[in-house]
């Protein structure tokens, strides 16, 4: 009986079907918050003078400022992945911990335009939500809905890239060695992909 | 395979937010001169906001950089939901 050698054996270790499981998992991510966009265009559709009312309650400023957060943080997780592909380990960290700082910015933006709006009794339950038209209520769950639901995601990213920070001063994460470092990017890219819908659905378009 | 053999550029990641933050400016500029809630607008802002998701999918997910693979299976998934909307469509403007 021959003897032959298992490849890899003890060593499996495959970046590319890491990767592709990644985004495997990214296009239920798109397809999830899909759904919620076909229901916010059907009501939308439906009720187009109540959203057009609603709408226009809406505060541009600090969407637009969530907005820009958000891109630059993407420009700074990139940076971070770029930088660790050159082997500056610093900068990537660097880069990194700008990232969460940003998501925490986003995170205290949307709780002060959520507080504002259930200061004025704008939330699911309470008097004036009660009184509203059906279609200007739907908007509002909807917004709260979406952008609740964008909100979790970005606090999982925040969270995914400080492991990445942590795996990197570590040493888990380095210059040959950074597909977590990328599919934590990926992630975090996605969180930006879907604002840059929310932000005129909910923002603009009124 | 993805090409790990390419350079990368911090410049292009720079390059790549400097047309995303145009291309905000530019929807919340458009978003005013084309009155809101009008076709127009509508088609306006889907637009812009699908020429950002291409930049940020294409540069900063490095897609451009993969296998062609990667390139079909989001050509593929963005038919799928394409055609979820148009479903949508066809049954409100019929019914």
């Amino acid at each position: 009986m021959g003897h032959y050698k298992i490849p890899n054996s003890g060593h499996n270790r495959d970046d590319e079907g890491s990767k592709m499981g990644m985004w495997l998992f990214l296009f239920t991510e798109i397809l999830l918050f899909g759904g919620l966009f076909l229901v916010y265009a059907m009501y939308r559709y439906l009720y187009f003078d109540a959203f057009k009312i609603v709408s226009e309650h809406m505060d541009i400023k600090l969407g637009a400022i969530n907005t820009v957060i958000l891109i630059t943080s993407s420009l700074t997780v990139a940076l971070s992945i770029t930088a660790i592909k050159k082997g500056h380990k610093d900068f990537a960290i660097f880069f990194l911990f700008i990232t969460i700082i940003l998501a925490w910015g986003f995170v205290i933006n949307k709780y002060f335009e959520w507080s504002a709006h259930i200061h004025h009794g704008l939330f699911m339950g309470k008097e004036a939500f009660n009184n509203l038209a059906q279609g200007e209520g739907m908007f509002l769950f909807l917004y709260y809905f979406m952008t609740g639901l964008h909100g979790v995601h970005v606090l999982v990213g925040a969270i995914l890239l400080m492991v990445v920070a942590f795996r990197i001063m570590s040493n888990h994460q380095n210059e040959t060695k950074y597909t977590f470092h990328e599919n934590s990017g990926l992630y975090w890219h996605l969180v930006d992909l879907i604002w840059i819908y929310l932000f005129p659905l909910f923002y603009l378009l009124h | 395979m993805s090409n790990h053999t390419h350079k990368p550029k911090y410049s292009t990641d720079l390059l790549t937010f400097l047309m995303l933050m145009a291309l905000t400016a530019l929807t919340i500029w458009a978003s005013f001169a084309t009155g809101g809630t009008t076709v127009l607008a509508v088609s306006v802002a889907m637009a812009i906001a699908t020429t950002k998701a291409f930049l940020v999918i294409r540069n900063f997910m490095h897609v451009k950089y993969d296998h062609v693979i990667y390139k079909i299976f989001i050509g593929l998934v963005s038919l799928l939901f394409l055609s979820f909307i148009l479903i949508l469509a066809l049954d409100y403007a019929y019914r």
